[in-house]
């Protein structure tokens, strides 16, 4: 069991690296491998965003470190044989996701008041 | 299952994992690994590119995990603050039997206002050295503070003599100055250890 320890507030861990934030918006869905992060990130950003394996544990790492994630160990229902560490998103860890896209998204609007960009569907 | 050994392309892999701090591999080398079949499951390992990538990866993430590892051992072992106050003490004798030796042998000239200047320097910063050396082996609460003072006592007066008066032994200012500009390093990145920052 992960025993929980005083937090500072979400926004006092913003703002994020991008390749934090890619790590945990890969994670909102639910529990992943280290491997299966990789691979979402590179699907969902169309391959703009790779992510090396040094990068990942070392930010998994950091993340576990602060309570934004924690992680499980069990066999990988797809090798089915090898035990794997899953790593998944803690309530803090979402918490800190959405100030981050509130964040984001304050950003896109003052550039799109500003008519650097156009309005997203 | 049992696994064959390990294909060439794996033990290259592993090699380069040896660029990540000890305790960072005994935490997720075998993660790496287990990330690096199932990219060769795909058959990406084969090209260049990727090769390159992954050396670029190793490139970026590496000094961030050796400057993790210099913060956690600053803050919670006791061991490199031990040795870099074993260090002080060294250098602080090594420099003050030197001065002792330059001017019994007529290198520093008791009678010379600059050599006197120098040899006053180079006491000051020693017994400072010394004094900084002893409380972070004790690790008392002027430990850090004490230590910077005398680190950049001991680069202003090496400097100094360097400058205006080179009479002591090439040595002895690469030591006179080299140890100061390191632990002061240690000590700044020690200080900068503090954030909550997950990034």
């Amino acid at each position: 069991m992960i025993k929980k320890k005083h937090q500072p507030p979400p926004e006092s861990l913003l703002p994020l690296a991008p390749a934090t934030f890619d790590i945990m918006l890969a994670l909102v869905d639910g529990e992943l491998h280290g491997y299966a992060i990789m691979k979402e990130v590179a699907e969902r950003t169309g391959g703009s965003v790779q992510v090396g394996a040094g990068t990942l544990y070392g930010v998994l790492k950091r993340l576990l470190a602060s309570g934004v994630v924690e992680e499980t160990e069990h066999p990988d229902p797809e090798s089915g044989d090898e035990r794997r560490r899953y790593y998944r998103l803690t309530e803090y860890g979402i918490a800190v996701a959405r100030a981050e896209a509130a964040r984001l998204g304050r950003i896109v609007r003052d550039a799109q008041r500003k008519k650097l960009v156009g309005r997203f569907a | 299952m049992k696994r064959d050994r390990p294909g060439r392309h794996e033990r290259m892999y592993r090699l380069l994992l040896l660029a990540y701090p000890a305790s960072f591999r005994a935490c997720y080398e075998r993660e790496m690994l287990l990330v690096f079949r199932d990219q060769q499951r795909e058959a990406v390992t084969r090209d260049l590119r990727y090769w390159m990538s992954l050396v670029g990866d190793t490139v970026r993430s590496a000094p961030r995990e050796w400057k993790d590892e210099l913060i956690a051992n600053f803050q919670s072992g006791a061991r490199p603050m031990k040795r870099m106050a074993i260090a002080a003490i060294v250098v602080a004798t090594f420099e003050l039997l030197n001065a002792g030796s330059e001017l019994q042998s007529g290198g520093i000239s008791g009678r010379d206002s600059l050599a006197q200047l120098t040899l006053s320097l180079v006491l000051l910063s020693t017994v400072l050295l010394l004094f900084a050396g002893i409380t972070l082996m004790r690790r008392g609460q002027a430990a850090v503070p004490l230590a910077r003072i005398a680190a950049v006592c001991c680069l202003a007066s090496f400097a100094f003599i360097g400058h205006s008066a080179p009479v002591l032994s090439g040595l002895a200012m690469l030591a006179g100055l080299g140890f100061p500009a390191l632990l002061l390093l240690y000590l700044f990145i020690g200080g900068r250890g503090q954030s909550a920052t997950p990034a």
